[in-house]
C-alpha cells in the first residue's frame, strides 16, 4: 500500500536571539489511509511542531532546515501557498486543542462549517448552509438547525469540540490531525468526542494523526503508536506490541509510570528519575542517556538511529530486546 | 482511628454576579451540604469534573473563603468560627498545595525567602538554625542547598511543585490540602511528585485531602474517595470498594470514562450522555437527574441523602 503521509528526515528548529531550538530534530515517519497512529510525548517534545509543519503553519521564528514531507506523493514543502490553502480543510483538516480559539467568536458556528464548502466545493451558500446543519446535527448537536445560529460562546466545551470537528470534517478528508483534542473536556466528554472521530475514521476512511501527552487514552484508540522524545521519534509499533514489549527505556518508563486502576496499587510508581533536556542545548549523543538506567558507555559516544528491530516495531536504542529485560 | 477532620452540612453559594443577583437572585451553588470526615493519617481523595465543587471545599476547609453554612471541626475545634489568633494557628496546622507552580510562587524572590515564610511568621526558627531546616526541607523534597539563591523561573514545572511542598510543609503541617498537586505537570514527573508526596506522608505523617480529577491519580494514592457531582458529594468508600462495586450511576460513568491501558476495550463502553452544564437539574431534584441513565419520577422531586450501603460505604442514590 502506498503511503498516505510520508514525513522525512524532518527538522524544524526555531533561531531565536538566545540560540537554535531545534523542535523537531530528524523525524520520519509514514501513516498509511484509513490508519490511527498516536504520537505521544511530554509538553516540548516536539510533536505539536510537527503537525505545524504538515500543515505548513509554523509560526516565526520556526524554519524547516531538512526534510521532506510527501502526502499522497506530493512534496507538501514545495507548494505555492495557493496551493497549500486547497489542501488545508480538503484534504487535511486539524482538531486543536483549545476549541473556542479554534473557532470565530463574531461569526454564527453553522457559517463557519459552511465556509469550508464553499472554500473546497462547488456548492451554493444556500447547499453548504443545508450540509453545516446535518453535519452539526450528525455530531451530536442537539437542535442544530437553530443552533447552527449560535455563537461558539453559546455552546459548552464539548459542544465547540463538535463544531471543530464538523469544521475538520465537512469535505472528508484523507488525513486528520487531532492535536490534544479532549485535553480541555471532561472526563465523561472525552470518550464522546474521541468516538466521533474513531466514526469518521469508520464511515470515510479517514487516517487520523493523533497527537497527545495522554498514552492511556492513546493506548484505547490507535493501531500504532509513535513515542517522542526531545525532538525525535524514539520508539514507533503497533499499539498492542508497545504495550507487552515496549524497547525503548522512554517508552517502558512512560508506560510504567501510569497509574494502575482496580488492581491493587503499588505504593510507589516507577517514575522515571530526572527531567528532559533543554532543547536549546541538545547532546549530540542519546538524549534520553541522563535519565536511563541501562545507560552503557556507547550511548555517551553518539547518538543511536531509528532502527527497524522487528517488522513495524522502529526503536532508537542501543540497548538489544534483553537488555531491558 | 479518630477523625482529625470533619465536615457538617458544608455548603458555599455565590452570586452569579452583583448585577445578575441583583436583577434575578440567582446564585451558584457551589457546594451543597457536603459532609465527611478525614480519618488522621489517611489520604482522602475527592474526585469529580471541572465544577463540581472540590477545590471550593478545599479552600473552605482552610478558610480561605468563607462558608455560607454548615460547620468544619478541626481536632474536634469548630474552625468556622475562629478569632483571628485562632485561624493563625489553625493555618500553621493546615496548609494547602496548589495547581499551579508557576503561579503558586512569587517570581521576585528567590527559594530561601520563600521558604522563610512560614518560620518568621511562626517564629519557628532563626538565623543558622532556619537556614539548616530549610536546607533539611530541600533535600528532603529532591533539591539541595543550591536551590537557595535561586529564583523560581530557573526551575523546571516538577522542580517548582517540590519547592511548593516545601513551602508547606515549612510549618509542620497536621494536615494538608493538595489540590491537583500534578495536573500541571508532564506524565514521567507527574509520577516522580506523586512518589513524593506518598513518600513524605509515610515519613511526616500529615493527614491529606488530595483533590483531582484524574481518576487513576485519585485511585493510586488515596485511601478512601468521595465523589462529587454538581457541589454535591454523591459517594464516599473505601478505594477498592469505590472502583470494584460503584454503586451511584455517576461514578460508575466516571469509572467506565477512565480508559485503560488496553487497546479496543474503552471505546466499546457506553459513554454518558450530555454534558454537565447542558440542563441544570431540577430544584429539588437530584442533580444528576437530567443525566441519569437510570432516573426514574420520584429521581426529579427529591434529593437524595447520603445514606450508608454497607460498611464504609455511603451514597446519595434512591435507586442505588
Amino acid at each position: 500500500m502506498k503511503p498516505l503521509l510520508e514525513v522525512e528526515n524532518l527538522r524544524a528548529h526555531f533561531f531565536m536571539p538566545s540560540g537554535v531550538l531545534k523542535a523537531a530534530d530528524g523525524v520520519s515517519f509514514q501513516i498509511q489511509p484509513g490508519e490511527i497512529v498516536a504520537l505521544a510525548g511530554e509538553s516540548g517534545s516536539g510533536k505539536s511542531v510537527t503537525t505545524q509543519c504538515i500543515m505548513r503553519l509554523l509560526p516565526s521564528p520556526g524554519r524547516i532546515v531538512e526534510g521532506a514531507i510527501r502526502f499522497k506523493g506530493e512534496d507538501l514543502l514545495s507548494l505555492s501557498p495557493e496551493e497549500m490553502r486547497r489542501i488545508r480543510g480538503r484534504h487535511i483538516s486539524v482538531v486543536l486543542q483549545d476549541a473556542m480559539a479554534a473557532l470565530n467568536p463574531v461569526i454564527p458556528v453553522g457559517e463557519q462549517v459552511a465556509d469550508i464548502l464553499l472554500a473546497h466545493t462547488s456548492d451554493s451558500v444556500k447547499q453548504a448552509w443545508e450540509k453545516a446543519v446535518e453535519l452539526l446535527g450528525k455530531m451530536g448537536i442537539p437542535r442544530a438547525r437553530e443552533r447552527a445560529n449560535y455563537y461558539a460562546h453559546e455552546f459548552s466545551g464539548g459542544m465547540q469540540q463538535r463544531v471543530v470537528i464538523s469544521t475538520a470534517l465537512a469535505c472528508n478528508p484523507e488525513l486528520i490531525i487531532a492535536d490534544e483534542p479532549t485535553t480541555a473536556l471532561d472526563v465523561t466528554i472525552q470518550l464522546q468526542i474521541l468516538s466521533l472521530l474513531l466514526e469518521a475514521r469508520d464511515k470515510m476512511g479517514s487516517a487520523i494523526l493523533y497527537i497527545s501527552h495522554d498514552l492511556a487514552t492513546a493506548v484505547s484508540i490507535c493501531d500504532r503508536i509513535m513515542i517522542m522524545y526531545a525532538g525525535e521519534i524514539v520508539e514507533s509499533a503497533p499499539t498492542r506490541e508497545i504495550l507487552t514489549n515496549p524497547m525503548h527505556p522512554y517508552a517502558r518508563g512512560l508506560i510504567d509510570s501510569i497509574p494502575s486502576l482496580g488492581e491493587r496499587p503499588m505504593e510507589f510508581l516507577r517514575a522515571i528519575p530526572g527531567f528532559p533536556p533543554n532543547p536549546m542545548d541538545l547532546p549530540s549523543t542519546c538524549r534520553f542517556a541522563p535519565r536511563c538506567s541501562y545507560v552503557k558507555d556507547e550511548c555517551l559516544a553518539r547518538g543511536p538511529e531509528l532502527v527497524e528491530r522487528v517488522p513495524g516495531h522502529h526503536v532508537r536504542c542501543f540497548l538489544d530486546e534483553q537488555g531491558l529485560k | 482511628m479518630t477523625a482529625l477532620l470533619e465536615v457538617r452540612n458544608l455548603t458555599k453559594h455565590f452570586a452569579a454576579s452583583r448585577l445578575w443577583i441583583l436583577r434575578t437572585g440567582k446564585i451558584t451553588k457551589a457546594v451543597e451540604d457536603v459532609s465527611f470526615s478525614v480519618e488522621e493519617g489517611e489520604i482522602f481523595g475527592l474526585v469529580g469534573e471541572s465544577g463540581c465543587g472540590k477545590t471550593t471545599t478545599g479552600r473552605l476547609i482552610l478558610r480561605l473563603i468563607e462558608p455560607t453554612f454548615g460547620k468544619i471541626f478541626f481536632e474536634g475545634e469548630d474552625v468556622t468560627c475562629l478569632s483571628r489568633e485562632e485561624l493563625h494557628e489553625y493555618r500553621r496546622k493546615a496548609q494547602i498545595i496548589f495547581q499551579d507552580p508557576f503561579s503558586a510562587l512569587n517570581p521576585r524572590r528567590n527559594i530561601e525567602d520563600i521558604l522563610s515564610d512560614g518560620y518568621e511568621v511562626y517564629g519557628l526558627a532563626k538565623g543558622q538554625e532556619r537556614q539548616d531546616r530549610i536546607v533539611a526541607l530541600l533535600e528532603r523534597v529532591g533539591l539541595g542547598a543550591d536551590a537557595l539563591d535561586r529564583y523560581p523561573h530557573q526551575f523546571s514545572g516538577g522542580q517548582r511543585q517540590r519547592i511548593v511542598i516545601a513551602r508547606a510543609l515549612t510549618v509542620d503541617p497536621k494536615f494538608l490540602v493538595a489540590d491537583e498537586p500534578v495536573s500541571a505537570l508532564d506524565v514521567s514527573i507527574q509520577a516522580q511528585v506523586l512518589n513524593l508526596l506518598r513518600q513524605l506522608q509515610r515519613d511526616v505523617k500529615f493527614t491529606m485531602l488530595l483533590i483531582a480529577h484524574d481518576l487513576r491519580v485519585i485511585y493510586h494514592m488515596s485511601d478512601r474517595i468521595g465523589v462529587m457531582y454538581l457541589g454535591r458529594l454523591v459517594e464516599l468508600a473505601d478505594k477498592q470498594h469505590l472502583y470494584s462495586q460503584p454503586l451511584h450511576p455517576y461514578t460508575q460513568a466516571l469509572i467506565s470514562s477512565a480508559p485503560p491501558m488496553e487497546p479496543g476495550k474503552w471505546i466499546q463502553k457506553a459513554a454518558l450522555k450530555g454534558e454537565v452544564w447542558d440542563k441544570m437539574p431540577p430544584p429539588g431534584g437530584c442533580v444528576f437527574y437530567p443525566r441519569c441513565p437510570i432516573a426514574v419520577e420520584e429521581c426529579e422531586v427529591t434529593i437524595p441523602p447520603l445514606e450508608a450501603k454497607g460498611e464504609n460505604h455511603w451514597v446519595a442514590c434512591l435507586r442505588a
